[in-house]
């Protein structure tokens, strides 16, 4: 939370002094530089919800290597529904992480109310998306090593960053419609994330569950 | 009550269980027996819904294991591993699996004793205190069978029979099998022996039913036995002779000492054991 809420701050103190600048002309071209640095939220937002969820990472290779995921097969779980609890954990830690900051970056917006909306729900939905694609990635790559130490954690980041980073170059392109080409940008994340999940049963054998 | 019918299973491709075939059809404990690597944590993964066997069926109450998770809840099944998150307290953790299982964490705390070890944290338990929470994770809720991987290995002679005495309580009117590679566990708390060899089912019958071999004792006196126990014979420095069983070793030994005799060692001379697992009798 405590991150959640200095990024927050940090990404409204740098959208403030974007709108103060407010558009740049060099060599005949004008950028809006609040829309530029307003697409900041996104990537960072995910990386914060990222870095959030890493300790579910940690906490299914611990649980495979302890013996907890061969109980949960044995009181008649099925490898998605493991798997969806530690999403669902990684997304509940993410978002309890990343929405003080989002909701502080709309309540203090200096670029307008509507603005403001729209930035801290494609931050959020992008986010949780991310965190959603990275979770369901790591969880199975995990359950497939035969002994996980969690130490793969930061590639899982790395991973998540570059769905998003595109974010930062369509600010100067696609100026109002960046909203529309992030939420799109989402809704695939989230796609790719549950085509994985439902397919993880067939990819991942109950063998890959034994410590 | 649990039946398995041409069972073959194993890991990665590899088959460990051969067509195993056995009913369970009498509340009692069964005890799985066999060496190292002769596949009975296959056998009780297989039972336990963990690994899908590659051929054959297991049914519970005549309902196919993988028909629903709803079956495979109806058995308890204990691991090598304590799966018990070591963060948590036993209270904690029990009432995780508890919330899973709609099981009731109290009933469990009470039958396994840890009214006192409820609000300890698992990592700060002795290996025995370990067990007893761990296979008090079986009893959250009812179950038609109870699967017991080696529940007394790594643990010191008096936890173990601490562990046995617990476990031979709770099994009062119900299915339990229970693995060992102790053949002398076994024949204490055993109804029926299921014997496993190389992947394979070698005996299955009344513990009573069961020939173990010969089991000889070697005896260094200070005089000659042969008038005390005329079947016996001397091997090099040792006085040879054949009981019934290691019960029956202080029998002998009081025997030579009340006949004014010394005994200055006794030990093994083959172990029966090692021919019931390797099958050369």
């Amino acid at each position: 939370m405590v991150i959640g809420l200095a990024m927050g701050v940090l990404l409204t103190v740098t959208l403030d002094f974007a709108g103060r600048v407010g558009t740049v002309t060099q060599s005949g071209s004008s950028v809006n530089v609040a829309a530029v640095m307003g697409s900041i939220i996104v990537p960072i937002g995910a990386l914060v919800g990222l870095i959030s969820a890493t300790p579910v990472f940690f906490l299914f290779v611990y649980d495979k290597n302890a013996g907890v995921l061969e109980y949960l097969l044995a009181v008649g779980m099925t490898q998605r529904e493991v798997f969806s609890g530690y999403l669902k954990a990684a997304l509940v830690l993410s978002l309890i992480v990343m929405a003080p900051g989002a909701l502080l970056n709309f309540v203090l917006s200096p670029n307008g109310l509507l603005y403001g909306a729209e930035s801290v729900a494609i931050s959020l939905v992008t986010g949780l998306a991310d965190v959603a694609l990275v979770t369901v990635l790591m969880t199975g790559f995990s359950s497939m090593q035969r002994r996980p130490s969690g130490m793969n954690s930061p590639l899982g980041v790395g991973v998540g960053i570059v769905p998003v980073f595109p974010s930062l170059l369509l600010g100067v392109v696609l100026g109002p419609s960046l909203f529309w080409v992030e939420g799109a940008i989402a809704v695939a994340i989230f796609a790719i994330a549950a085509a994985l999940l439902l397919s993880l049963d067939r990819m991942v054998s109950r063998e890959k569950f034994l410590p | 009550m649990l039946k398995l019918e041409g069972v073959s299973s194993g890991y990665n491709g590899k088959e460990v269980l051969h067509s195993i075939s056995l009913e369970v059809t009498q509340p009692a404990i069964y005890v799985v027996l066999g060496p190292n690597g002769a596949g009975k944590t296959t056998l009780f993964r297989t039972v336990a819904g963990v690994i899908k066997p590659h051929d054959g069926t297991v049914t519970l109450d005549g309902r196919d294991l993988y028909s629903s998770g709803d079956v495979r809840r109806d058995i308890g099944y204990l691991s090598h591993f304590s799966a018990l998150p070591e963060e948590m307290t036993v209270f904690q953790a029990l009432r995780f699996y508890g919330s899973i299982e709609q099981g009731s964490v109290e009933a469990a705390i009470d039958s396994l004793g840890l009214r006192n070890l409820a609000n300890k944290k698992v990592s700060d338990l002795s290996q025995g205190q370990k067990k007893r929470a761990s296979i008090a994770k079986l009893f959250l809720r009812e179950r038609k069978l109870y699967l017991l991987d080696e529940p007394t290995s790594n643990l010191d002679p008096v936890v173990a029979k601490e562990v046995r005495d617990i476990l031979l309580s709770l099994s009062k009117e119900r299915y339990l099998l229970y693995s060992s590679h102790n053949l002398y566990e076994a024949q204490e708390i055993g109804d029926f022996i299921i014997l496993v060899r190389d992947g394979k089912l070698a005996f299955y019958g009344r513990k009573e039913e069961l020939r173990t071999g010969a089991y000889r004792i070697g005896v260094k006196a200070s005089a000659d036995l042969s008038a005390l126990f005329p079947s016996g014979r001397y091997a090099k420095e040792y006085f040879v002779l054949g009981v019934g069983g290691h019960e029956e070793v202080g029998e002998v030994v009081k025997n030579i000492v009340a006949a004014g005799i010394m005994v200055y060692e006794v030990r093994e001379i083959g172990n029966p054991l090692e021919d019931l697992f390797t099958g050369a009798k």
